[in-house]
């Protein structure tokens, strides 16, 4: 393919991607007030060193699992969540994966 | 008479009893990308204007996390890229607080801020900054390898930890003793880090010195959902087969991070001893260290400047700004002056299209002196794609 319409293909997919506004995260409007807080703790501490997709796509199952699962990750260098961060983040996890699993909130 | 099918049960017994004393928790994740790389070649190169330099080339990560309990976690990532599969990590932590943690296996020590997040899926443009390229750079065998190729993986043990002081600062640090930069050759010039990941590699320290470092970083969390975060890194070992040839690594970083822009900056220099006991296998006068004229030296340094900037909800601007120079000696035959270096600016975005797949996309310029073959300036693209799984 010639490279400037192989450019003008990949910006019009861009910009058709672009339109949609889908992110990594969830869209705070589908969540429940009791928890919005929690998810946007979730969301600004997590995105610092990885995507948020990371932990939504998880195929971690209980709240035991959650619990390690997030103090493994309090425990790499400046991710800057204190332990009762870290309460609240698995709360949202917890809350999210159980509504998925039921085809709840994305 | 013992029966014949005891030992088989004992066997079993043993090995199952740890996963039946506690539940041990596997987690599974994964990356995969796919990155295009076009180069059209420069008026000033011989070959016909028509061709260019292009390829595809693909990293792929398979990492399972087992939570053995609260205090014990063991990590495997098996990684298939332009050296074939290679063991990424092969670990397992011990936690016995926030603030003492033990790493013990196959990890990548502590160094600098960008290792981290070394993992395509964790950085938003196709490559990596050059100061941890490795390979993606365009005249990467005439320039030679970065500072620090990442990710960098050894063998060894770490301890690290972090401790808040008060709500709005974090300490951590991380001290490691591992197997370390590497040459097979007797008459080293520089590390082979090609060799570092031969199979031989994984096994045996090549001159029985391990190479200690560590890290030690603060983060202020200056307001809400703004992070400021400064490092500093340090790694010595001796790298040829005789333990005879030093090498010194030093970095600082820098992370502020604002609600939707992420500026990251990073500085390494590695100063890498030369063998000079033949001086004509080398191109310019030998100046020896201090008290050893069969030893000489050159430093490699390199930076970048990182600007991350959310436009849309899935859609981020990124401004780079990244070098590499290189002063000192070089083997007979190279192409590098005594001071040769590359500056290159990188415009890129990235494009979520659903949750764990992006689109990468950048052009690059590059900027180099001191290599004498190459042009004054050359344009490169990148165009991929990136799973997180």
């Amino acid at each position: 393919m010639h490279p400037v319409r192989g450019a003008v293909l990949a910006m019009t997919v861009a910009l058709g991607c672009a339109a949609a506004q889908r992110g990594e995260g969830l869209d705070v409007a589908a969540i429940p007030p009791a928890m919005r807080a929690d998810y946007e703790l979730f969301a600004d501490r997590c995105s610092r060193c990885h995507s948020v997709a990371r932990p939504l796509s998880a195929h971690v199952e209980n709240a035991t699992h959650w619990t390690n699962y997030v103090a493994r990750m309090r425990r790499q260098p400046g991710a800057m969540i204190s332990e009762a961060e870290g309460v609240r983040i698995v709360s949202f996890l917890v809350w999210f994966h159980d509504e998925h699993r039921d085809g709840g909130a994305r | 008479m013992r029966p014949r099918w005891l030992p088989l049960v004992l066997v079993a017994a043993g090995t199952a009893a740890p996963f039946a004393a506690r539940a041990v928790e596997f987690n599974f994740a994964g990356t995969l990308q796919l990155d295009y790389l076009y180069t059209p070649f420069t008026a000033s190169d011989p070959r016909p204007s028509s061709f260019v330099l292009d390829g595809f080339t693909q990293e792929l990560s398979l990492k399972v996390a087992a939570d053995l309990g609260r205090h014990t976690t063991a990590n495997v990532k098996a990684c298939f890229g332009c050296h074939g599969f290679e063991a990424g990590m092969g670990y397992v932590d011990f936690h016995l607080s926030d603030a003492f943690n033990v790493r013990v296996g196959r990890f990548t020590p502590t160094f600098g801020e960008f290792n981290l997040r070394h993992d395509p899926g964790n950085h938003r443009l196709s490559d990596k900054p050059l100061p941890y390229d490795m390979g993606r750079m365009l005249r990467f065998f005439d320039f030679g390898r970065s500072v620090l190729p990442s990710p960098y993986v050894d063998n060894g043990i770490e301890v690290w930890g972090s401790h808040f002081f008060g709500p709005r600062v974090q300490v951590s640090y991380a001290a490691h003793a591992v197997t370390g930069l590497r040459s097979l050759s007797p008459n080293a010039q520089d590390v082979d880090f090609a060799s570092m990941r031969s199979a031989s590699g994984l096994v045996i320290d090549n001159n029985s010195e391990p190479s200690v470092g560590g890290r030690l970083g603060v983060t202020f969390r200056l307001a809400n959902r703004v992070d400021l975060s400064l490092g500093s890194s340090a790694l010595y070992g001796r790298y040829d087969p005789a333990g005879r040839l030093q090498y010194t690594v030093l970095g600082g970083d820098l992370f502020l991070r604002l609600p939707t822009t992420n500026i990251r900056a990073e500085y390494l220099i590695r100063r890498t001893e030369m063998d000079a006991t033949d001086p004509t296998t080398l191109a310019f006068e030998v100046a020896g260290v201090p008290g050893d004229p069969t030893r000489t030296f050159n430093t490699r340094d390199g930076w970048y400047i990182e600007v991350e900037q959310r436009v849309r909800p899935n859609l981020d601007v990124l401004l780079r700004w990244d070098g590499m120079r290189r002063v000192g000696n070089v083997g007979a035959g190279s192409l590098l002056d005594f001071d040769a270096g590359v500056s290159r600016w990188t415009l890129g975005a990235q494009l979520t299209v659903e949750r764990g797949y992006r689109i990468k996309a950048s052009a690059q310029h590059y900027q180099w002196w001191g290599l004498r073959n190459a042009p004054s300036g050359e344009f490169a693209v990148h165009l991929g794609a990136v799973a997180t799984f």
